[in-house]
Formats: C-alpha cells, sequence, structure tokens
C-alpha cells in the first residue's frame, strides 16, 4: 500500500505542479478560449 | 573464619560468618552450637529431602557486583512443594539468604521495621501493606515446615517446627515476614535471574553448570498406577501428569504419591509433544509439560487454550500460551505493578497496558512435569491486560496471587524454534495482544503525507515567491446608470514574454443587478483577440429580520497562453434593469496568477490515504476488541499521528 500511496502521491504532485504551471484551477474561469483576428487591430466596437 | 572439631565424630567444621551461630556437621550430622571458643552438640539434625537443586554449600556467586558464598541451607516444605533458603555470606562479612522456589531466586536480607507488622490470619494475596513508606502487596501465603539444614546457620533450625510466612512484592522489591518469632521477621530482598548470579562451584564442580545441573536434573520413574516410564527434569518439579493413564502423581524427595489416579478420560495430544527442546528468544527450552485450561468470562463465552510448561536449567520455567492459533511466550512477572483488580488500565515498565478480559480459569486437562502440585479442577481468578504486542496476567487463588508477562510469538518463529514441520493450528480471529500491522501501515502514510505536504508547499511556495505572479493592469470604470449597454476600452498594457496564463478580475458594485461583461483582449499590433464571456449578478436583502445574500459582485477568468505584445482590454458592458444605480467596475489583469484552490484539493485527495489507513488500523481494533468482555473503553484509539 504504501509503494502505491508513493506513486499516486508523487503523481498528483506532478499533476498539481503541471496545473499551477499553466494557471489551470478546477475553480476557476477559464474563458472560452477563442481567437480571432481583429480587423484593423486599433479598436474593437460592437 | 574460625575452626573447630565435631565434638561428635571429630570432623573438622568451620565457622566463616560471624554471624552463624549454629552449624551442621556435614559426616555426623550432628547441629553444633558455637559457645565461646567451644562447641556445643544440641542433637542430630534430620535428612534433607533430595530435590536436585543445582546449588550447595561451597558454591560462589555474585550478587551487585559483590562476592558471596554458599554456607548453609535451610530446606523448608509447604503445600505447593519444596524451597530452599541458602545462607550466603559476602566478602564484607555480611550475610544473606538466597531463596530458590519454583525456578525463581531471591536474594534477600533481615531488616528492621518500625511500623506494626499484619497479623497472617488478617492478610489475604493482593492485600494492600505499607511498611516504612513503600508500599507491598501480598503475593503468596504459605505454611511452610522445616524438614532439616545444613552448613553454617544463625539461628536454631529444628526439623518439623511448622511457620507461618507472607511474600510480598512492590515495584521492584521482594519482601518476606516470617511469623515464626514475635515479633515476626521482615526480610527485603529482590528477584535475581540464575543467569545474573554468575554461580560458580555447583553440585559438579568438573562440569559447567548447567550441563552439572541437567545431569543431576533427569530422573526415571514408573507411573505408580500404570507403570508408564515418566522422566523429571527439573528439581522443582512437584506433579506430573502421566500421558499414558492420565494421573497425577506427587513428587517428593524420592517418594511418589498418586495425587489422582487416571482422573482425566479424556486424552488431548499437544502439539508439541512433551520432551522436545528447542532455542527460543536466546535460550534453549525443553517442552516438560502441557495443560489445558478454559474459562468462562463475564461475556458468556466459554474460552480454551492450551500451555506448555518449558524449562531451562538456567532461565527457569516458562510458558508457550496458544489459542486458536495464536501463541505467545509468558514468563513470571518478578516485579508485579501495583494495580487493584478489575483496574481499567495502568502504566507498567513505560506502556500503558488495557484491562482485556477477566474470568475464572479452570484446569481441565494435565499431562508432563509441574512445579506445583497441580489439580484437574484447580480454579483461580484470571484478568489480562494488554498492550500490544505485550500481555500481563493476573492469577489469583485463596493462597496466591501470581502475574506473568506474554509476548506475542508468531507460528512461523514458533515453529523454527522447536524445529516443528507439522503445521501448527490455524489462527483465527484476531488474539488480544496480537500485533497490528497496520499500525506501522498507517505510521508510514502518515509520514509519506506529510513528506508530499513539504513537497506541495515547497512547489506553491516557489510558484508564488519565484514565479511571481504580476499586475499588468488596474482601471476602474464607471458604468451610468442611465445606459443599459456601454462598451469600454481599458488601457494598454505591456506582455514582455509569453504568459501562461492572463487573470481579468472584474471587481464591481453591483448591488441587486446583474451585469453581462464581454471582455475582449486585443493585441494592438497583430489584432489577435481572446473573447470572454461572464455574467455577474449580485442581490441581497433583509426577509423576517434576516439577512440574505445571492452571487456575487466579483468575477474573474483565465486567458491561456497569451503571446507577449501589447494589449489592451475592450468590454461590453450589460446592465440589468432591476437597479438604477451606476456600477464601478475595477479591472485588474494579473500575470501568471497563482491560485490556492489546487492546492488546497491536493491536500484533500493526499489526506484520503492516511484516513484510509487510519480506518483500516481501528478496523483491526474493533475486531481485537470484539472479544473482549470489557470493552475499549479504557482508552483511546491509540492514535500517534
Amino acid at each position: 500500500m504504501i509503494k502505491a500511496n508513493w506513486l499516486v502521491g508523487l503523481l498528483a504532485l506532478a499533476l498539481f505542479s503541471s496545473a499551477q504551471y499553466q494557471g489551470w484551477s478546477l475553480f476557476g474561469h477559464e474563458n472560452t478560449a477563442q481567437s480571432a483576428r481583429m480587423s484593423g487591430a486599433r479598436g474593437y466596437h460592437k | 573464619m574460625k575452626r573447630a572439631s565435631c565434638p561428635s565424630c571429630g570432623a573438622p567444621v568451620v565457622f566463616r560468618a560471624a554471624t552463624s551461630l549454629y552449624v551442621v556437621c556435614d559426616f555426623c550430622r550432628s547441629t553444633l552450637l558455637r559457645s565461646g571458643e567451644d562447641l556445643q552438640n544440641i542433637g542430630r539434625m534430620a535428612e534433607l529431602l533430595e530435590d536436585s537443586s543445582p546449588i550447595r554449600i561451597g558454591s560462589e556467586g555474585r550478587f551487585r557486583q559483590r562476592h558471596f558464598a554458599v554456607v548453609g541451607r535451610i530446606q523448608l516444605q509447604y503445600e505447593s512443594g519444596i524451597w530452599n533458603e541458602w545462607h550466603i555470606l559476602f566478602d564484607d562479612g555480611r550475610s544473606a539468604w538466597l531463596a530458590e522456589a519454583s525456578g525463581e531466586f531471591i536474594v534477600s536480607a533481615q531488616v528492621a521495621v518500625s511500623d506494626p507488622l499484619p497479623a497472617f490470619a488478617t492478610l489475604a494475596p493482593e492485600m494492600p501493606v505499607t511498611l516504612d513508606g513503600r508500599r507491598f502487596v501480598v503475593t503468596d501465603l504459605a505454611t511452610a515446615r522445616c524438614i532439616a539444614g545444613e552448613g553454617e546457620l544463625p539461628f536454631r533450625v529444628a526439623a518439623g517446627y511448622e511457620v507461618n510466612t507472607a511474600d510480598l512484592r512492590g515495584n521492584d522489591r521482594f519482601l518476606t515476614i516470617d511469623y515464626s518469632e514475635t515479633p515476626p521477621l521482615v526480610f527485603v530482598g529482590q528477584s535475581v535471574a540464575f543467569a545474573d548470579l554468575q554461580l560458580d562451584k555447583l553440585r559438579d564442580v568438573q562440569e559447567p553448570p548447567a550441563a552439572a545441573a541437567r545431569q543431576v536434573a533427569a530422573r526415571a520413574f514408573s507411573c505408580p498406577h500404570c507403570a508408564a516410564p515418566l522422566t523429571l527434569h527439573s528439581p522443582a518439579t512437584e506433579s506430573v501428569g502421566c500421558e499414558s493413564c492420565g494421573s497425577i502423581i506427587g513428587i517428593e524427595n524420592e517418594n511418589l504419591s498418586l495425587l489422582s489416579r487416571a482422573a482425566q478420560v479424556l486424552r488431548e495430544v499437544p502439539w508439541l509433544p512433551l520432551g522436545t527442546e528447542g532455542t527460543l528468544r536466546g535460550s534453549e527450552w525443553r517442552v516438560i509439560g502441557f495443560m489445558r485450561r478454559s474459562t468462562s468470562s463475564a461475556a458468556d463465552a466459554d474460552y480454551r487454550w492450551s500451555e506448555y510448561l518449558l524449562y531451562n536449567v538456567q532461565q527457569g520455567f516458562a510458558w508457550l500460551v496458544e489459542y486458536q492459533g495464536h501463541w505467545n511466550f509468558a514468563r513470571g512477572l518478578p516485579n508485579p505493578p501495583l494495580v487493584s483488580r478489575g483496574e481499567a488500565k495502568f502504566r507498567h515498565a513505560g506502556s500503558e497496558f488495557r484491562l482485556f478480559n477477566r474470568g475464572e480459569a479452570e484446569v481441565t486437562y494435565v499431562v508432563g512435569e509441574f512445579y506445583w502440585r497441580v489439580t484437574v479442577g484447580e480454579r483461580c481468578l484470571v484478568e489480562d491486560y494488554i498492550c500490544p504486542p505485550l500481555m500481563l496476567s493476573r492469577e489469583v487463588n485463596a493462597r496466591e496471587s501470581t502475574w506473568s508477562q506474554a509476548e506475542y510469538l508468531e507460528p512461523a518463529e514458533l515453529c523454527v524454534a522447536f524445529g516443528i514441520k507439522a503445521p501448527p493450528p490455524a489462527r483465527t480471529e484476531v488474539y488480544a495482544n496480537q500485533p497490528n500491522p497496520l499500525v506501522e501501515t498507517h505510521r508510514q502514510t502518515c509520514r509519506l503525507f506529510w513528506k508530499l505536504v513539504l513537497a506541495a508547499t515547497v512547489v506553491q511556495l516557489a510558484f508564488t515567491f519565484l514565479f511571481a505572479s504580476e499586475l499588468v493592469l488596474r482601471q476602474r470604470l464607471v458604468l451610468p446608470a442611465q445606459n443599459d449597454e456601454v462598451t469600454r476600452s481599458s488601457q494598454e498594457f505591456v506582455l514582455r514574454s509569453r504568459a501562461r496564463a492572463l487573470l481579468v478580475r472584474h471587481q464591481t458594485s453591483v448591488v441587486n443587478n446583474w451585469l453581462s461583461v464581454n471582455t475582449t483582449l486585443v493585441e494592438k499590433n497583430t489584432g489577435e483577440a481572446y473573447l470572454g464571456l461572464q455574467e455577474i449578478s449580485h442581490y441581497r436583502g433583509v426577509d423576517d429580520g434576516e439577512g440574505w445574500s445571492e452571487g456575487s459582485p466579483t468575477d474573474e477568468m483565465v486567458f491561456k497562453a497569451v503571446p507577449a505584445g501589447t494589449y489592451h482590454l475592450v468590454i461590453e458592458y450589460e446592465l440589468g434593469s432591476d437597479s438604477s444605480e451606476a456600477v464601478v467596475d475595477t479591472i485588474e489583469v494579473v500575470r501568471n496568477p497563482t491560485g490556492w484552490s489546487n492546492y488546497v484539493l491536493l491536500l484533500l485527495f493526499l489526506a484520503i490515504f492516511p484516513l484510509l489507513s487510519r480506518w483500516r488500523r481501528n478496523a483491526f481494533e474493533a475486531r481485537r476488541w470484539h472479544a473482549s468482555d470489557v470493552g475499549n473503553d479504557a482508552g483511546g484509539d491509540g492514535d500517534e499521528d
């Protein structure tokens, strides 16, 4: 059980580090991740 | 040292101890009284009984680093057998007594006691007695008869006189009250292991003590009932159960007495055959006796278990106790705890022992040698206190109270120790003092948990301080109340390098209204845009005197993998019509934010493992205490994390 605990714990730690690096959060509101090329690139109007 | 000649036979006699008033002539057994320079013959001493003790007059040993020599002996007999009181003389001229009974050795000396001594008739086993500020409990009451004496003695010994004695124990002290005189004599001493006495010049000086004792110990005879051959291995043996016919034979000197004729109808075969030899816990043991006992506890369950009596010349006696395939190696406890009967828990030798079972034990079957006059049907009160892997057991009858300490033994260790090929009885259930293997697992799991928590904390702090988050924009926008839709652009901000994450946080003043926020992150030069939609609603009020709140005026979102560049935000607001108040939105843009929610989530996940191992450990303990008739009210669950 201890070995499995070690393995799972290290995996969880790696996942945590990766999530922190990516800025991912389970409770965070991530944008729609859409990107678009804006015309003119000088201003934005509805 | 005074040398003289026996006035009866002329043989040389020696007084080595100044305190010796009497000496028994080795040759004619005349009892000689020292009176100045003269010796007076006051009569012939009776013969000693042959008891095969390895000690003799002239043996030498050490006690507390002090050398002594054995100069005399008194042999006494009581209902459970014979014991010897060896008169020993230290090099500084002081004398003491070395008691040898039931395989136990006690060195004691007479002391003066200022407190009044209790009358013998008022004493009972386990009765507390305080003498000169020290607390003792009565452990043994006996009426002994003097058989004979030999060598130098400090007082006159007459065969046949009876003496009441009370043995008391307290902490590491042993106390004997001898009621043969008025006022009674008090001796205080200490139990000591045979090996620690470093005895020399034992019975056969040509051979090592163990071999000498073994040689004198083995005696063969025939059962007086069925004539089956029987062998005695221990000099302290007082009774033998015949394997062939079940009779119990009393041993006294060279004489045999049939204590119980073929009383045992049912014949039981011990798993460890009598006579089996093995090395256990560093000593060589021989199985010399086997008995079955049973008890009816308060939980009305009927327990039956087996006890094997082991013998070693140096170590004395020990027990192997088997119940449902669980084994214990038990020794008598020379320094028993001072605990009143039925006490829930107590500390002994640094460990806490908890009451597990109590009941009345009865001997149901006997075979082989025993150091007391054992009988089928013999009963005593038993209490077991546990501190796995140890168990302290108290046995009390009308005349004595004894303690033993048992340690749980793995069956595999037993098989190796005695070279037994047959499989041991199958283990069932959890035994009282069986070590909980999940305690160590739980401890390791907790240790691992804290290591992982430490690592996670280091990672979190590294992200917080080393890969620091950076506030790249903070701007306050005001939305007029009369416009339900409005678009605003923020100031520009620069990302000098790629941002892993870019957090946009809206902290609004919206109350009792809703706000739709459509945020677009626009790169100034390339026109690359990132879209995000948020709904912010915040309502609050008071109903029936109680305040309530719903939603939040603050919301945030994250853009991922945003390249370097110059950006600004274009925000479309749509304000609800539930309120006519203007709304202020404070926008914050944070580059590479470090959230704590992942950290908390990780800790919660990691905590699953110690919680699981703790549950498993406690389940094992619950199975253990299920067999107890007193429950586990005495203490906690042994949590150490």
